[in-house]
């Protein structure tokens, strides 16, 4: 039983994070709108992208975390949206979570992944939110995703993927804020905030 | 036959499943069936299967119907697996030089001497060749599998008393009984015999029928079952009494006493239990020194070489016990092992290759004149006393004996507190003096009865606490009765041996033997202080307290259950998950068989787990036994209470993933599940109650307090709480209300919502009107009031007579009311309250909220009244663990949701113009805690509103200032956390 569901909580939760990647990358207008699609996810429309070049990126990223997360023991403390202009990184959307304790709890908790459905409503509509509240950016932006990890977890991803040292770590800014979006205590701890750099 | 079964054949003849294949099984088959039609006149000979080889008297013909016709089987071929005897008079030279060396060979006088004798007796005697191992010579000599279970079966099934050593080799039996007393940690380690459904093989635990013959046969289980079983009797009987004690009637003549004894305890505790109960049905051994144990006497010599080998593995394996010990006890071997020897030396004394190592359960005073002692091993017994007739446990027995015990008791007093199945205290102290009886003379009634009633003897004690009375016991025993008196209580103690205390076991005495104390004498030397340093806190204040004969303990008449648990330690061997999974499985499903048994539910999981140490052998010396394992365990805490199997199984399989432990080195198993929910919900609910009728008294006050809504002066008062007060105050309250009208408003000035201030001022400062805002004299229970103390109950409706105008201003409505509108009794009180230390509620329930109501209680009096404050301390102590758990959680005023926090925030700032700085204090706590929780969107939130609400206030100016401290706060904290400020508006439109 247990694995099975733990089998269905890591498809569950990654899909969560392709949704999460795709809608916010379409809120940060970085592409073209036309290379979105509507879909329905949670009972509520996102955009999804169609664009193979950038579902290709978002597609062996999440399949490199699918293959780690499914290792034993596996320890994730955030994975980050960074948004950069040119060399400065702009912005970081967070998603904060404890991923070994997570995998310890989730077989006793929330079975039908009712509770779990109703948090990625909430995160996705809370993000959409806040992201269009905040100011438009009108230049050219890029982004990439990064993991917050151990060194072990760093080996273990690098068998499936070229995970590199991510760059923007070492340009924290101390200007700058953060603004939080929401977070989640049950089925599973969940934050999602956004930390802006720069004035 | 025989030449045929050796010859090399085809498959089609002789191979599995070939004609000679099926023919066996059919003619076993055939047997069994007829086996059936013959009555059952079962017993002797089950586990006993013959192959007859030759001529025999009687034929075998009627060999076989006799073994039909009690039990056991006949064999028409040879099978050297599942034959256990082969019966012949006489075997030529060819025949012997196909045996392979273990073959019984019996003469068939054996088994008329059996039915002769109605019992398995023993073969010895009746051997063909004996000493034919010698003859043989070296053989790899297994142990057949199914000589154990004859010889366990027999033990069980048949009245045994002297059938002896039938098994060629039971090493296992020997191994268990070994390992089940060396063994201290108290984890039951049991012989399961698994016998019943199929005779011939071991079950171990991945068979799916292995648990329900485990718990079955398990002595240990039997025993604290049966412990479990008379405390919940006294309490069944408690609740079910009406009131009459029919044995009291029969006492009439003892009346006589005009003294009072004073308080009196007594101790009653059967001699030797088990072995007057075994020897109820044996007569013929009473006066003779007895003892009961699973095996019958050492295993007879094999010759010199194999003796030296078995004594030489015991000994290696008794090291490596040893060795564990010390580690425990951290003492480097060479100075350890002395002390650890001494303290259990005795055990292991006079133990050689050949000695038994079953436990003696229970030895008759007979035999403890020669030296025998309980737990002791039935080797070293039999050295001390050779005559020492060991006999069988009779489980049925002894509670039925236990049930008569105690129903005889009941049924003069329910002062009882069960200890055991044979052993309990009762309070005779009101029994006594009620009929003016004198102690001794009751107590030598009462024991003829008992002896009466169930054939056993038993000795009792008198003292006038506890301890005393159990001391007394040891001095009465055995069969007396013994007073011990305060004027004879230092003389005993003086001499009594620190180890005869309750609660000194081997690592305290050897604690207190470091520091040079073995009696209580020296005991009482020693300064408290020193013991406390010692042993620790508790159990030195209670050393202190025994040495000296006091005990404060009241009995404990309402002993509640806390745990329900299920643990297997035998036979546990699991190839690999599956096992595992399954295993688990059952042993869940057992615990919430337990469980649903007695109608409870808990909340507390925890798996406990023996796993194979390092250096042990993957197979133990002892048969499907544990071995020297390392204990682990681990525990979980659920939301809700559970007794569903498959709950429990959820938590234990994610329990035992998390352990790590792989599935193959698992020798022992077991869940339990503590923190169970109270059954009985009309007791001990007091609080319940209280909050109960407070949350329908707060109820308009609650809609009566928001501020936008200044008129509706009828409505405010709840007809129901009108109606609920006594009449006097209800008069009182009708009239200040209507003049309170006029006043509301006239406190605007009043200072803020100190929480702090507000409780004090109740009692110490009743001039300041703020103070009895959150106490109105509706809230006030009256079926409370009426239940305190008559001084309690003057104070507080004095404090209330003549402020309750300003009181009633508070609960109007309008700008004055400065406090939290909903549930205005939780979030009011909680204001005061440390909020750290308040169980927050993710999802209040009753009784949470009670602890935080009552915890903080604003009514002065209640904390004075005894029975509520134990009450709720005992509450409260009942929710600490939870409180611990969920206290990670930061929350104000006792609470952590927003949708709680909204309005207080807005009430609090509708209140006052100035925040205080002690108010606001608690709030940057509160924050700062969330931060560091990493809830930053709900501090976010909560700044939002207080920014929202702060802009519309008519004269901002003080909060605003407050409101940037609070975020200046917040925002370093912020910085500490995650490197940056939070993003928080903090300009102000109107800000001047």
């Amino acid at each position: 039983m247990s694995i099975k569901s733990e089998e269905n909580f890591i498809k569950v939760f990654l899909e969560f994070v392709e949704v999460w990647i795709h809608q916010t990358v379409y809120l940060k207008n970085i592409y073209p709108r036309s290379i979105f699609m509507k879909k329905k996810k949670y009972r509520t429309p996102v955009l999804m992208s169609v664009q193979p070049w950038v579902n290709e990126y978002i597609v062996k990223t999440l399949s490199s975390i699918e293959d780690y997360v499914r290792s034993s023991e596996p320890e994730l403390r955030r994975i980050v949206l960074v948004l950069s202009e040119g060399d400065l990184v702009k912005e970081k959307v967070i998603l904060e979570l404890d991923l070994k304790s997570i995998m310890k709890n989730i077989a006793a908790v929330d079975e039908y992944l009712v509770q779990l459905e109703l948090s990625f409503v909430s995160l996705i509509l809370r993000m959409n939110q806040v992201l269009s509240d905040m100011k438009p950016t009108n230049t050219e932006l890029q982004w990439w995703i990064e993991l917050e990890t151990t060194e072990m977890a760093a080996l273990q991803l690098s068998k499936s993927l070229d995970w590199g040292v991510a760059s923007s770590s070492s340009t924290s800014s101390s200007t700058g804020s953060i603004i939080p979006v929401m977070g989640v205590d049950r089925p599973i701890k969940l934050q999602l905030y956004i930390e802006t750099f720069g004035a | 036959m025989r030449g045929r079964r050796n010859r090399p054949t085809d498959d089609v003849w002789d191979g599995h499943g070939g004609y000679m294949g099926i023919k066996k099984a059919k003619l076993v088959e055939q047997f069994k069936e007829q086996a059936k039609v013959e009555e059952k006149n079962k017993g002797i000979f089950s586990g006993v299967s013959i192959f007859v080889n030759g001529w025999t008297n009687p034929s075998s013909d009627e060999l076989k119907r006799i073994m039909m016709s009690h039990g056991g089987i006949y064999h028409h071929y040879y099978n050297s697996h599942k034959t256990t005897h082969i019966i012949a008079s006489n075997l030529p030279d060819v025949k012997l030089r196909q045996l392979k060396g273990h073959e019984l060979i019996v003469k068939p006088e054996w088994i008329t001497a059996c039915l002769t004798a109605e019992r398995l007796v023993d073969y010895k005697p009746f051997l063909l060749f004996t000493h034919q191992s010698k003859s043989q010579g070296t053989i790899n000599f297994k142990p057949v599998q199914s000589n154990q279970d004859s010889q366990e079966k027999i033990s069980n099934v048949s009245d045994a008393s002297s059938s002896e050593n039938i098994e060629p080799g039971p090493e296992e039996q020997k191994e268990i009984d070994n390992q089940e007393s060396i063994q201290e940690t108290g984890n039951t380690v049991d012989n399961a015999k698994k016998n019943q459904s199929s005779p011939f093989k071991a079950k171990d635990a991945t068979d799916p029928r292995f648990m329900g013959e485990f718990f079955q046969n398990s002595r240990l289980h039997h025993i604290s079952t049966m412990g479990s079983n008379a405390k919940e009797y006294v309490n069944s009987m408690r609740e079910q009494h009406d009131g009459t004690f029919p044995g009291r009637e029969n006492l009439v003549h003892l009346m006589n006493s005009d003294e009072n004894p004073g308080k009196t305890i007594m101790h009653i505790d059967m001699d030797c239990f088990f072995v007057s109960v075994g020897l109820r049905n044996r007569p013929n051994l009473v006066g003779k020194p007895v003892a009961v144990a699973h095996s019958r006497g050492n295993k007879p010599s094999r010759g010199e070489e194999e003796d030296r080998i078995v004594a030489e593995q015991r000994k290696s394996e008794l090291l490596r016990y040893k060795e564990k010990l010390e580690k425990r006890t951290r003492k480097p071997p060479d100075q350890g092992s002395s002390s650890v020897m001494g303290s259990f030396g005795w055990k292991i004394e006079n133990i050689d290759g050949l000695s038994s190592f079953s436990e003696l359960a229970s030895c008759s005073y007979e035999a403890r004149e020669k030296g025998v002692r309980n737990g002791m091993f039935l080797g070293p017994a039999l050295k001390l006393c050779p005559e020492l007739v060991t006999i069988p446990y009779d489980f049925p027995g002894y509670e039925e004996v236990s049930r008569i015990l105690y129903d005889t008791v009941a049924s003069y007093t329910l002062d009882i507190q069960a200890v055991s199945c044979d052993e309990m205290f009762v309070n005779l102290t009101p029994l006594l003096s009620q009929l003016k009886m004198d102690a001794l003379k009751f107590v030598a009634h009462l024991r003829e009865e008992i002896r009466i009633k169930t054939g056993c003897k038993c000795s009792v004690g008198l003292s006038h606490n506890i301890f005393l009375s159990r001391m007394a016991t040891k001095k009465a025993k055995p069969n007396g009765q013994y007073l011990l008196e305060e004027a004879g209580v230092s003389q005993v103690l003086r001499e009594l041996k620190v180890t005869d205390l309750p609660g000194v076991g081997r690592s305290l005495q050897r604690k207190l033997e470091s520091l040079n104390i073995s009696t209580c004498g020296d005991l009482q030397k020693i300064t408290l202080g020193q013991l406390q340093a010692e042993v620790g806190n508790k159990t030195g204040s209670q050393l202190y307290n025994f040495c000296r004969g006091i005990d404060n303990r009241k009995l404990e008449l309402d002993q509640i259950r806390k745990t329900v648990s299920a643990e297997v330690n035998y036979g546990i061997r699991f190839s690999g998950w599956d096992d595992a999974k399954q295993f688990l499985t059952q042993l869940s499903g057992e615990v919430s068989d337990r469980l649903t048994k007695l109608g409870t539910r808990g909340k507390c999981i925890t798996l406990k787990l023996m796993i194979r140490a390092e250096n042990a052998p993957a197979e133990t010396a002892k048969f499907l036994g544990h071995g020297v394992c390392d204990n682990i365990s681990r525990s979980i805490q659920l939301s809700t209470p559970t007794a569903d199997r498959e709950k429990i199984y959820k938590e234990i399989f994610s329990l035992f993933k998390q352990t790590e432990a792989p599935p193959v080195d698992i020798r022992g198993v077991g869940i339990s599940v503590s923190k169970l929910e109270e059954k009985r919900t009309n007791q001990n609910n007091s609080i319940l109650k209280f909050v109960k009728v407070n949350e329908t008294v707060v109820k308009p006050t609650d809609s009566a307090a928001r501020p936008t809504e200044t008129d509706q002066s009828e409505l405010q008062l709840d007809p129901q709480v009108l109606a609920a007060l006594p009449e006097d105050i209800r008069n009182e309250v009708l009239s200040e209300y209507k003049r309170t009208t006029e006043n509301y408003g006239s406190d605007l000035n009043q200072p803020g919502p100190s929480g702090r201030g507000m409780n004090k001022t109740v009692k110490q400062e009743p001039s300041t009107s703020v103070s009895l805002s959150d106490i109105s004299f509706s809230q006030i229970d009256s079926d409370i009031l009426n239940e305190l103390p008559k001084e309690l109950r003057d104070e507080i409706t004095t404090h209330f007579r003549p402020k309750a105008t300003e009181a009633r201003i508070e609960v109007i409505p309008g700008p004055s009311v400065r406090l939290s509108p909903v549930k205005k009794e939780i979030v009011t009180k909680k204001k005061r309250g440390r909020p750290r230390k308040v169980v927050s509620a993710p999802c209040v329930n009753p009784v949470r909220s009670a602890v935080s109501v009552i915890e903080s209680d604003p009514l002065p009096s209640i904390e004075e009244n005894d029975d509520l404050s134990n009450d709720c301390e005992m509450k409260s102590n009942y929710d600490d663990t939870e409180a611990e758990e969920i206290s990670e959680t930061p929350n104000f005023c006792g609470s952590s949701k927003l949708e709680e926090l909204r309005p207080l925030i807005k009430e609090w700032l509708a209140s006052t113009i100035q925040p205080l700085e002690e108010d606001m204090n608690m709030m940057s706590t509160f924050l700062e805690g969330l931060v560091s929780n990493r809830k930053i969107h709900v501090v976010s939130i909560i700044f939002k509103c207080f920014h929202r609400n702060i802009s519309k206030l008519s004269s901002p100016g003080g909060w605003i200032r407050s409101y940037e401290d609070l975020v200046k706060k917040v925002q370093q904290k912020m910085v500490e956390c995650y490197g940056k400020p939070m993003h928080i508006v903090h300009r102000f439109h109107k800000d001047v």
